[in-house]
C-alpha cells in the first residue's frame, strides 16, 4: 500500500498537468483574494464568502473527479493495471494507495497555492480574518478529499479515459449544477410531510451539499436554512459535531472504497 | 428473477403502509416556542392557550399565535385545502378541533394579537368564564365566522382616516359589528350581576394571570 | 459609551455579589413610607429588605449604599401609584413566579426611576396606564419569562440608558403612544424592542443585539427609528434586525443593521421610509412581503449575502442605494451607475410554499436555476440609480498580518517540503 502511495505521489508530482494545477489554483485564489480587497467587509458569511464558496464548488469537484478517475483509467488503458494485478497486491491496498497518493499530491498543491495566494493578497495590502481563511481552506481540502475518492470509484468502472471524463462531468453536473433543480422536481411529487426528511437525507447523500451546509453552519449562518433544519444545525454546531464529520468521512470512504474494490475484483476475475 | 418479484412486493407493501399512515386522522403538531412563528403576523408562538393551528391536506401544518390570525389566514387563503383547524382550551391548553370548541369574546381579555377571543373545550367552562368576565360574548365556531375581529377601535379609526389599505379585521362592515353587539346582550343573561363580579374576579384572577391573559384594569 | 456601559454593569454585578446576605431589616420600610409626609426624602440604610412596598404619594425613596428590596410573593416588589414618586439607587429582586407580576409596578404619572438594578423571574418594570414616567440608568436582568419594561396603555414616558438582558421582550409597548426610548441596550432576549398597536413612539440610539429579533414594530403608525444599532440578531431561525409588520409611516433612518439573518423585513406595511441606513453582512439585507408604497433609498448595502428580495410587493421606491456587489458603470461622472440594480425574488417565491427549500440558500445549483428562470421584470426590485461609492464607512475584522504571514509561510513550507519528499523519494 505504501509503495503504491509513494509511487502515485511521485508520479503525480512529476506530471506536467500537476504544475498547471498549481498555476490554476494560484491564479483563481489570488483573484478571489484580490477581489476581496474591493469588498469593504469580510466577517463571517458575507457575499464574498458566498462567491468564493461557489467558485470552489464549481471547480474543485470537477477537477478532482477527473483527476481521480484518470489516475485509475490511465493505468487501465496503458495496461499497467493488468501488470500490477499479477503482483501479490490486494485490491484494497491498491485503492488505498491510489487515494492516499493522489490526495497527498492534490492537498500539497492546493495548500501551496493557498499559501502563495495569501501572501500575494497580503503584499497587496489586504486584511483577512484568520478564522475565515481556515474555514475556506478546510472546506476546499474536504471537497478535494470527497470528490477525489468519488473520482477513483468512477475510474474503477470505466475502461477508457474518454469514458472517465464523460462520467466525471455527468456526476459533477448532477451533484453541483442541477442538484437543487432535480430535488425540487422530485420532491414536488411527494407528500408535503416527506419533504423535510428527504431533504435531510439528500444533504448527507451529496458531499458537496454536506460540506456547504457545514461551512455555513461553522460561519454561524445556520439560521438561514429555516425552521426545518434547526435541530440539524444545532447538532452540527455542537462541539460533538466533530464526531459527525469524522463518522461521515469514514462512512463515505468505506462505501466508495468498497464499491471500488468490488468493481476491480470483478474485473480481475474477467 | 424471484428476487426481483420479492423486492417489488416489499416495495409496494412499504408504499401501502406509508400511504395508510398518510390517511390517518389529522393530528396537530406540538408547538416549538424556539422556532415556531405565526404564519400571519410573524410573532413567535407561545406554547399557551392562545396558539392555534391549521393542517393542510398535504400535511403541512401552520401555527398562529392568536385565533384572529388564523381567521385572517383563512380569509386570505380560501383556495387552500384544509384538513383540520385546531384551537386550544383556555384552561388545560389541550388541542380541540375548531368546530368542537366554544369561543368567548371579551374586549378585556388579552390575547397576543389583541383579537380578544379565547377558546374552550366545553361549553360549560366557556359560560363560566363569560359569567365571570363582564362584557363577554359566547360564540360557536359558526358565529365566530361572522365575528368582526374588531380590535383596538381608535387605531382602526385612525388608519381608516388615513385611507390605508389596512383592512385586517375589517372585512365585515361596521353594521354587522353592531348587530353582534346587540346579540351580545342576549347572551349576557349568563353573566352574573356586577355585585358578584369583584369576588369572582379575584377567584379567577389567579388562573387568568397564569394563563397570560389579564383584565383590563379600568 | 460602550465603555461606560460595561463599567456600569461590572459595578452593578460587583454590588450584587458583594452584598451582605442577611443584613437586618431595620423596621418595616412600608411603615416609614406611610409615616412620611408628601415631598419627603426617605433614605434607606444599607441592607436587604424582604418586603413589598406600595407608594402612592409624591416622595423620594433613595438607597444609601447597597439596598436590596426582595420579595417572592404574588405582588410586585414595589408598586407606584399616584404622581411624582422618585426611586433612586435601589436593587430590586422579584423572585416569585406569579405570571404577570414584576419587580416594579408603575401606574399614575410623573414618576422617576433612576439608578436601579432589577433582577426578576417575571417582568422587570410594568407600566400600566402610566404617563410621563422617566426610567433611566437602570439595569434589568430577567429569566426569559417576562418583559424587561412592559408598557400597557402608557403615554409620553421616557426610557433612557437602560440595559436589559435575558428577558422575553426587552422593551414592550402595547397601546402606548408617544414614548421615547433612547440609548437602551437590549441583548440575549426574544425581541429587543417590541411595539404593538402603539403610535408615534421614538427610538433613538438604542442597541439591540443577539436577540431573536432586534426590533418588532407591529400595527403601529408614525414610529421614528433613528441611529439605532441592530446587530447579530441571527441565531433564531426567524431572526431579523427589524420587522415592520402592518406598520405605517415609520421613519427608519441612520441605523446600522449588521450580521442579522434578515436586516429589515417589511410585511404588509405601507408608506414607510427606510433611508440612509447601513445594512451590512446580513444574509438577506432587505426583504419585502406584500408591502407596497414604501421607500428604501440612499442606504448602503455592504457584504450582504443576498441584498434584497421582494414578493407580492409593488411601488416600493428603491433608488440611490449603494450595492457593493453589483456591477457599476458611471459614464457621465455623476456618481450614479448607469446599470440598474435588480433583485430577483426567485428564492423567496420558491421558499414561500415550501420553506424546506431554504436549504438551497446561495447553493450554486440554485443560482444557476435562478438565472435560467429569470423572473419577469415587473416582479423584480429595481434600483434605477444605484450609487457608485459608499457613503458610509465599514470596518473589516482583520487578524494581525503577522499571524497571516505565519499561516501563509507554514502552508507554503509544509507543502513544499512534502512535495520535495514525495518527488525525491527513491
Amino acid at each position: 500500500m505504501w509503495n503504491i502511495w509513494r509511487s502515485e505521489l511521485r508520479m503525480t508530482v512529476r506530471q506536467r498537468s500537476y504544475y498547471s494545477f498549481l498555476v490554476l489554483w494560484v491564479v483563481v485564489l489570488s483573484l478571489l483574494f484580490l477581489l476581496q480587497s474591493s469588498a469593504p467587509s469580510l466577517t463571517g458569511y458575507t457575499n464574498m464568502t458566498g462567491t468564493i464558496v461557489n467558485v470552489a464548488l464549481y471547480i474543485i469537484p470537477l477537477f478532482m473527479l477527473i483527476i481521480g478517475s484518470f489516475s485509475i483509467a490511465n493505468e487501465m488503458e496503458s495496461g499497467q493495471w493488468r501488470l500490477l494485478s499479477t503482483y501479490p497486491l490486494s485490491t484494497i491496498s491498491y485503492i488505498a494507495g491510489k487515494i492516499g497518493g493522489q490526495f497527498t499530491a492534490q492537498a500539497i498543491v492546493f495548500t501551496f497555492s493557498y499559501g502563495i495566494s495569501l501572501a500575494i493578497g497580503l503584499i497587496s495590502g489586504n486584511g483577512f480574518s484568520g478564522e475565515w481563511l481556515l474555514s475556506i481552506y478546510f472546506f476546499s481540502i474536504s471537497l478535494i478529499f470527497f470528490f477525489l475518492i468519488l473520482g477513483i470509484t468512477v475510474g474503477c468502472f470505466v475502461s477508457t479515459r474518454w469514458q472517465a471524463l464523460s462520467i466525471s462531468v455527468i456526476i459533477w453536473f448532477f451533484l453541483i449544477m442541477i442538484w437543487p433543480t432535480a430535488l425540487i422536481g422530485v420532491l414536488g411529487n411527494v407528500p408535503y410531510t416527506w419533504i423535510a426528511p428527504l431533504m435531510k437525507i439528500a444533504i448527507f447523500s451529496n458531499p458537496a451539499e454536506f460540506l456547504r451546509v457545514s461551512l455555513v453552519v461553522s460561519l454561524d449562518g445556520g439560521a438561514v436554512f429555516g425552521q426545518s433544519y434547526d435541530s440539524l444545525v444545532t447538532s452540527l454546531k455542537a462541539p460533538s459535531a466533530i464526531y459527525v464529520y469524522i463518522l461521515y468521512g469514514i462512512g463515505y470512504l468505506t462505501i466508495t472504497v468498497l464499491c471500488s474494490v468490488l468493481l476491480l475484483e470483478r474485473r480481475k476475475r474477467r | 428473477m424471484k428476487k426481483k418479484y420479492f423486492s417489488i412486493i416489499v416495495l409496494t407493501g412499504i408504499m401501502l403502509i406509508l400511504a395508510a399512515c398518510g390517511k390517518d386522522e389529522v393530528k396537530p403538531a406540538a408547538i416549538d416556542e424556539a422556532t415556531d412563528k405565526c404564519e400571519v403576523c410573524n410573532m413567535a408562538v407561545a406554547d399557551g392557550p392562545d396558539a392555534t393551528q391549521i393542517v393542510l391536506e398535504d400535511g403541512k401544518s401552520m401555527v398562529f399565535d392568536d385565533i384572529g390570525c388564523m381567521y385572517a389566514y383563512l380569509d386570505k387563503n380560501k383556495d387552500k385545502k384544509i384538513a383540520a383547524e385546531f384551537v386550544r382550551d383556555h384552561h388545560d391548553k389541550g388541542w380541540v378541533e375548531a368546530g368542537d370548541a366554544t369561543y368567548v369574546y371579551n374586549k378585556s381579555v388579552k390575547t397576543p394579537m389583541a383579537y380578544n377571543v379565547v377558546s374552550f373545550k366545553d361549553e360549560a367552562k366557556a359560560k363560566k368564564f363569560a359569567g365571570k368576565n363582564e362584557g363577554s360574548t359566547i360564540m360557536t365556531e359558526k358565529e365566530l365566522a361572522d365575528h368582526s375581529w374588531e380590535r383596538n377601535k381608535d387605531m382602526m379609526m385612525k388608519n381608516k382616516m388615513k385611507h390605508h389599505s389596512h383592512s385586517d379585521g375589517m372585512k365585515d362592515s361596521e353594521g354587522s359589528g353592531e348587530m353582534k353587539d346587540s346579540k351580545d346582550s342576549d347572551e349576557m343573561t349568563d353573566s352574573k350581576d356586577s355585585g358578584d363580579m369583584k369576588e369572582d374576579h379575584d377567584k379567577d384572577s389567579d388562573e387568568m394571570k397564569e394563563e397570560h391573559s389579564k383584565e383590563d384594569s379600568h | 459609551m460602550a465603555m461606560k456601559m460595561t463599567n456600569y454593569i461590572i459595578i452593578i454585578l460587583a454590588l450584587w455579589l458583594g452584598m451582605p446576605a442577611a443584613a437586618g431589616a431595620a423596621g418595616s420600610l412600608q411603615s416609614k413610607i406611610d409615616k412620611a409626609p408628601k415631598g419627603a426624602v426617605i433614605e434607606i440604610e444599607q441592607g436587604v429588605y424582604e418586603e413589598t412596598i406600595k407608594i402612592s404619594k409624591p416622595i423620594v425613596l433613595e438607597g444609601k449604599g447597597n439596598v436590596l428590596l426582595r420579595s417572592c410573593g404574588s405582588e410586585p416588589t414595589v408598586s407606584l401609584n399616584g404622581k411624582g414618586v422618585t426611586l433612586r439607587n435601589i436593587h430590586v429582586e422579584y423572585c416569585g413566579d406569579e405570571g404577570e407580576s414584576s419587580g416594579i409596578y408603575v401606574s399614575g404619572s410623573n414618576h422617576i426611576l433612576e439608578g436601579l438594578s432589577i433582577k426578576t423571574k417575571r417582568f422587570g418594570v410594568r407600566l400600566d396606564n402610566a404617563a410621563e414616567v422617566i426610567i433611566r440608568d437602570t439595569w434589568i436582568n430577567g429569566s426569559k419569562k417576562g418583559n424587561g419594561i412592559d408598557l400597557w396603555q402608557s403615554k409620553q414616558n421616557s426610557i433612557e440608558n437602560v440595559v436589559v438582558s435575558n428577558v422575553s421582550d426587552g422593551l414592550y409597548l402595547e397601546r402606548s403612544n408617544g414614548n421615547t426610548l433612547r440609548e437602551n441596550h437590549i441583548q440575549n432576549s426574544r425581541y429587543g424592542i417590541h411595539l404593538m398597536f402603539s403610535d408615534d413612539n421614538l427610538l433613538y440610539e438604542n442597541v439591540s443585539s443577539n436577540n431573536s429579533t432586534g426590533s418588532m414594530v407591529m400595527e403601529a403608525t408614525g414610529t421614528v427609528i433613528k441611529n439605532n444599532k441592530f446587530s447579530y440578531n441571527n441565531k433564531n431561525v426567524n431572526a431579523q434586525g427589524l420587522l415592520l409588520y402592518k406598520a405605517f409611516d415609520t421613519d427608519v433612518r441612520g441605523n446600522e443593521f449588521i450580521s442579522n439573518r434578515v436586516g429589515i423585513f417589511i410585511e404588509e406595511a405601507e408608506e414607510n421610509k427606510v433611508e440612509s441606513n447601513k445594512i451590512m453582512d446580513n444574509f438577506i439585507g432587505v426583504q419585502f412581503k406584500k408591502a407596497n408604497g414604501n421607500s428604501a433609498a440612499e442606504n448602503n448595502f455592504i457584504g450582504n449575502v443576498n441584498d434584497a428580495q421582494a414578493i407580492e410587493s409593488s411601488d416600493n421606491r428603491m433608488d440611490g442605494n449603494f450595492w457593493d456587489a453589483s456591477s457599476k458603470v458611471d459614464a457621465n461622472g455623476n456618481g450614479i451607475s448607469e446599470i440598474a440594480f435588480t433583485a430577483d425574488p426567485y428564492f423567496l417565491t420558491l421558499t414561500a410554499d415550501v420553506p424546506e427549500y431554504q436549504l438551497f440558500f446561495q447553493s450554486p445549483g440554485l443560482i444557476l436555476l435562478q438565472n435560467m428562470l429569470k423572473s419577469p421584470t415587473d416582479k423584480l426590485l429595481i434600483d434605477s440609480a444605484p450609487l457608485m461609492d459608499m457613503t458610509m464607512k465599514a470596518e473589516k475584522e482583520k487578524s494581525s498580518s503577522i499571524t497571516l504571514w505565519i499561516m501563509s509561510s507554514v502552508m507554503v513550507l509544509t507543502s513544499l517540503s512534502l512535495f520535495i519528499l514525495g518527488r525525491k523519494r527513491r
